[in-house]
């Protein structure tokens, strides 16, 4: 009988603490956070779980909106707009502007149990125009961005808020995916910061080569009439007296080939793989240095030579920087002769 | 005459006794439970030949016997014998057809394996054990139980397989039965089951005398009763009734696949409802974003909490399974018509349930139906409907208590002294490749230490 009584009183003082059933919720699965007049805006883009699944006239998504001169105050601002509960641990993305310090927004986020902190952070314009924004292909923004950043990192869990932070917090320079609308939302680019502070977004030609350093697939390298595409690549830092040797080995296979080259002797490749890895030196040593000539060491290079010397004063740009780099084109599955 | 009137007063003038008197030759019997055939051919043709001295040589009956205590003429009597007396008192079989035949077993069909099943004679059922185990080690104790009844019940073991103890324990329980009567092999069970108070049936009841067979060949008990078409089987772990053993017809790699299948229909079938009703109101973000939306849009409509429709619908299939057993066959059909439209479409029309909700109480209610023994389903039925409503206060955290709530049971159960979680916990390989999972026929050489402790091999030496 005590037994029961004991149960009866665990289950009726300790049950339902975290009850919410599903038609009380909104289901959040994006915020927004930027910065406009020295004020914080917030923008939530929630499910609409009224809509008619199979009708493609429903609204699937709206957006809610609060603004204050505090983040706390913008964010119960935006949760009074919402007529259910606010459920944060579905968000797929946080969307913020540049001029947002992470930082600032993290303490809020991480102290707060009904915050998810699994989600992506990602940079952009306008959140406005990107949560507004429809897509053809997945009505929900967020779902879309979350997929699109899986794609291109999709061995990588760097872009999480949690680690982001982490980094931040260890003194590393982070870099965030960037969106834009090109009649379909799309990652053209990453910003980079100085541990907390934005600095640029990279251009075109960059992005490729940090893509290429970042083990993302299939990204061709050309060189004149040649084109060759990277399946297999391991970025090493080696550290020894005083220099860092950046040691990058990849493994390619024909895209496309002029007819310079006899494939079935064997020397072609290691012509070919010559020609490619003086291509990709020029390229990775031109993004490198110009990111230590801003002092942006996205890949943690100066982390790692502090802590092998014992130093905390050296910064990325004193670090004497070596390049070993090697793109090895393989014959597995090439056809010997051209098409034409 | 003194002894015909002593008869006829102990069954108080019974309109179905018949006592016919030729040539000062009483013959009593119960009209009711002989056959009148029988009783023309083995007493009234021999009484009209002359001379017949000896009743016993002449009589063309297969049993005939001479009886002494007016208790035993009783008994005959009851027991469908024909009473001569004349100088001596004679029992003579004359027994009615009143059973009947041997047919397919219904509760527990297999594709493979013999296809004859126990009937209501337990000489028959005898005779469909002894058939398969031919050997006279196989030993049949008959006791008989109920002060009214006289149910004769029929202990079966093979006397160089089985343990001692075992066979002490429920020959000393089924003695210190006194009951009014027994008239299902089913009350024999419970009044013999470890602890009566479980949800979980510590005994296997089955029709299948081939599944007997094995059992008797494995150590196991078997207790056939009278006028029941089902006999017990003790020893019974959980195992068994997860993991038939009418297994071991098909091939071992084979059914080890649908082993492992029917450990997850017996997860499902426990405990799903109660994680969908977990999952749904208290840990959504264990959910992908795109089937919580689903799920949300579904449930948009409906106007209970999860927990709610849940054991709504639960208690909708488990009236419907019941009018389905207790229903005669013919209306069978129109029962599931009027029971799939009002699950089906009907409540999700009417905005009662959500058509998700339909999907997870189907798969429950499906994957109890791979288990056959009704006991085990109603127990199952029990741990469902705790685990919804601890997860109803508690979420998955009430999930995992219910969890260990099932286990811890089922740890502390005993089936004639043996854990009932064997051969897992005791763990005991012999058994664990014959329940568990099946080997190889020819490597199954040893029988399990639990069960006999004189006759290990199977095969070999």
């Amino acid at each position: 009988m005590k037994k029961i009584i004991l149960i009866i009183f665990i289950v009726l003082l300790t049950g339902c603490y975290d009850y919410r059933e599903l038609n009380d919720i909104a289901i959040i699965s994006g915020v927004g956070i930027s910065k406009e007049d020295n004020e914080y805006k917030v923008i939530y883009e929630v499910i609409n779980t009224e809509a008619n699944k199979e009708s493609s006239n429903d609204i699937k998504k709206y957006n809610v909106t609060g603004q204050d001169k505090e983040l706390i105050n913008a964010i119960s601002k935006a949760n009074e707009a919402l007529a259910k509960k606010p459920y944060f641990e579905q968000i797929k993305v946080l969307l913020i502007t540049k001029d947002v310090n992470i930082l600032d927004i993290s303490d809020y986020i991480f102290r707060n149990e009904r915050i998810n902190t699994n989600f992506y952070l990602v940079l952009c314009d306008d959140i406005e125009e990107i949560f507004d924004f429809t897509s053809v292909n997945e009505p929900n923004n967020s779902i879309a961005i979350s997929n699109l950043i899986k794609k291109i990192n999709y061995d990588k869990i760097t872009n999480l808020f949690d680690f982001v932070v982490d980094n931040l917090i260890q003194g590393y320079d982070i870099y965030l995916p960037y969106i834009t609308i090109d009649n379909e939302l799309s990652l053209d680019s990453i910003g980079i910061y100085d541990n907390d502070t934005f600095i640029r977004y990279l251009n075109q030609e960059e992005y490729r080569i940090f893509k290429y350093l970042n083990k993302v697939k299939d990204i061709p390298i050309i060189n004149n009439n040649n084109s060759i595409k990277i399946y297999n690549s391991k970025l090493n830092f080696d550290i020894k007296n005083n220099k860092v040797s950046i040691k990058y080995n990849s493994k390619g296979s024909i895209n496309y080939l002029s007819n310079e080259y006899n494939l079935r002797d064997n020397n072609s490749y290691k012509e070919i793989s010559k020609t490619f890895s003086d291509t990709l030196y020029q390229e990775v040593s031109n993004f490198i240095n110009n990111l230590q000539k801003d002092n942006i060491d996205i890949f943690g290079i100066t982390k790692l030579y502090n802590t092998k010397y014992y130093n905390d004063k050296l910064e990325f740009k004193d670090l004497k920087l070596e390049y070993d780099i090697k793109v090895d084109v393989d014959k597995a599955g090439t056809s010997f002769k051209e098409a034409k | 005459m003194q002894l015909v009137d002593k008869i006829k007063n102990t069954f108080n003038n019974s309109s179905d006794l018949i006592i016919k008197n030729n040539n000062n030759i009483y013959i009593v019997y119960l009209e009711s439970l002989c056959s009148q055939d029988k009783i023309n051919e083995y007493i009234l043709k021999v009484l009209t030949i002359k001379n017949s001295k000896k009743l016993q040589d002449n009589n063309a009956a297969p049993n005939t016997k001479v009886v002494t205590s007016y208790k035993e003429i009783i008994n005959y009597i009851l027991n469908g014998f024909t009473i001569i007396i004349d100088k001596q008192v004679y029992a003579v079989e004359t027994k009615g057809n009143l059973i009947r035949s041997v047919e397919s077993p219904t509760t527990e069909p297999d594709l493979t394996g013999p296809k004859d099943s126990f009937n209501e004679s337990i000489q028959t059922n005898l005779g469909l054990v002894k058939r398969r185990i031919k050997s006279p080690l196989l030993i049949n104790d008959d006791y008989i139980i109920g002060r009214y009844t006289k149910t004769k019940v029929s202990v079966l073991y093979i006397n160089n397989i089985a343990k001692k103890d075992i066979i002490d324990n429920i020959v000393k329980k089924i003695k210190n039965i006194d009951i009014d009567g027994i008239t299902d092999a089913s009350h024999l069970k419970q009044l013999i089951s470890d602890k009566p108070n479980t949800l979980f049936p510590t005994a296997i009841l089955t029709e299948r005398p081939d599944k007997v067979a094995q059992d008797l060949l494995d150590g196991k008990i078997v207790i056939l009763v009278d006028s029941s078409p089902f006999a017990i089987i003790i020893p019974a772990f959980f195992a068994d009734f997860v993991n038939p053993n009418v297994d071991s017809y098909k091939k071992y790699t084979n059914i080890n696949f649908i082993k492992i299948i029917r450990f997850m229909c017996l997860l499902c079938t426990l405990f799903l409802p109660a994680f969908y009703v977990a999952l749904i109101s208290y840990n959504q973000a264990s959910i992908p974003l795109n089937l919580l939306i689903n799920f949300a849009i579904q449930r948009q409509s409906v106007p209970f909490p999860s927990y709610i429709e849940a054991i709504f619908i639960l208690i909708i299939c488990a009236i419907l399974r019941e009018s389905d057993i207790r229903f005669p066959a013919n209306y069978g059909s129109s029962i599931s018509i009027v029971g799939a439209l009002v699950m089906g479409d009907a409540a999700v029309n009417a905005g009662i349930v959500s058509p998700i909700m339909i999907i997870v109480i189907a798969v429950t209610y499906i994957t109890s139906m791979v288990f056959t023994d009704i006991e085990v389903i109603y127990s199952f039925r029990y741990v469902r409907f705790l685990s919804i409503i601890l997860v109803c206060f508690l979420g998955l955290y009430g999930l995992y208590i219910s969890i260990f709530f099932f286990l811890i049971h089922i740890c502390n159960l005993t089936s004639a002294g043996i854990a009932y979680t064997f051969p897992l916990a005791p763990f005991n390989k012999p058994y664990f490749n014959k329940t568990i999972f099946n080997i190889y026929k020819k490597e199954d050489k040893y029988r399990s230490s639990y069960l006999t402790n004189k006759n290990y091999h199977k095969q070999g030496d």
